[in-house]
């Protein structure tokens, strides 16, 4: 079947003409009814982040950063002790071994 | 006016600017719901989301992002593909949607061919199918369907060839 043949047989399938005037109506009437949404936080700081950060791993990768250093700042304020904070956090992480 | 233009009017609760949007893009609305779905009362259902969702969302939309077609083609696109994934197949009611407007001679001839065409692009993965429907009868450029989909143009491009492949075995078989 040659691209002519194709296009004339897709073409065959044209939908018929209609009035949509009673639906246009509905659907004025009602946005008449409904107030528009609005944001409901600003969402450009996520945006610039997705924009900047393209690749998922890389978003995953500094979204457990951030979980990671909160964590140890987190420990940081129970005991000034650092050596112990990272302890503190690796049993958290990973259990007693 | 543009309709981008027109989209700040709605941004800014301009009722006239939503109607004249509405009125512009309502025909293409149906006809674009009717090949995906198969069944005039969905189509209309499926219009109604699509131009209310339009009108209470109307903040969502960045022209920065996407021109408006765009944005009005791909909620279009969603709105169809999850009431398929809902009624899990699509359905023509009846053949009446499809104009008949052959010659006398040859008018059953071209209608059961209509029948085969729409049975071909009902078999047709989703995507597949809007992606046809979106390059073939809406005439849209493959650059915009790769932003309905959020996919690159080459992507676009082996999908409608993959389609178009399926089609015309289909279509030779039938």
């Amino acid at each position: 079947m040659d691209n002519r043949e194709f296009l004339d047989n897709l073409n065959l399938l044209k939908i018929k003409k209609h009035n949509n005037q009673e639906l246009l109506d509905k659907i004025l009437n009602q946005a008449k009814k409904t107030p528009q949404k609005r944001a409901f936080l600003d969402f450009s700081f996520f945006d610039w982040i997705f924009n900047t950060i393209k690749k998922p791993v890389l978003a995953q990768g500094l979204f457990f950063l951030i979980i990671f250093i909160s964590g140890f700042l987190f420990a940081s304020s129970f005991n000034s002790n650092t050596d112990n904070n990272i302890q503190f956090i690796s049993q958290l992480f990973w259990g007693y071994i | 006016m543009t309709d981008e233009q027109y989209m700040q009017g709605i941004k800014e609760k301009n009722h006239l600017a939503f109607q004249i949007i509405t009125e512009r893009y309502i025909d293409r609305a149906t006809s674009f719901a009717i090949r995906m779905v198969g069944n005039r009362l969905i189509s209309e259902e499926i219009t109604q989301e699509l131009f209310l969702k339009i009108w209470e969302k109307a903040y969502m939309w960045n022209e920065q992002k996407a021109s408006f077609k765009v944005w009005f083609y791909s909620i279009l696109k969603n709105l169809c593909i999850d009431y398929l994934k809902k009624k899990k197949e699509s359905y023509w009611e009846n053949l009446d949607l499809i104009e008949d407007n052959f010659e006398i001679i040859d008018k059953i001839n071209k209608k059961e061919k209509a029948k085969i065409v729409k049975d071909a692009i009902d078999s047709l993965k989703k995507e597949q199918k809007s992606a046809i429907i979106l390059f073939y009868y809406e005439e849209l450029k493959i650059k915009e369907i790769a932003k309905i989909f959020n996919k690159s143009e080459k992507a676009i491009e082996s999908l409608i060839i993959r389609a178009r492949a399926k089609l015309k075995e289909r279509l030779k078989n039938g």
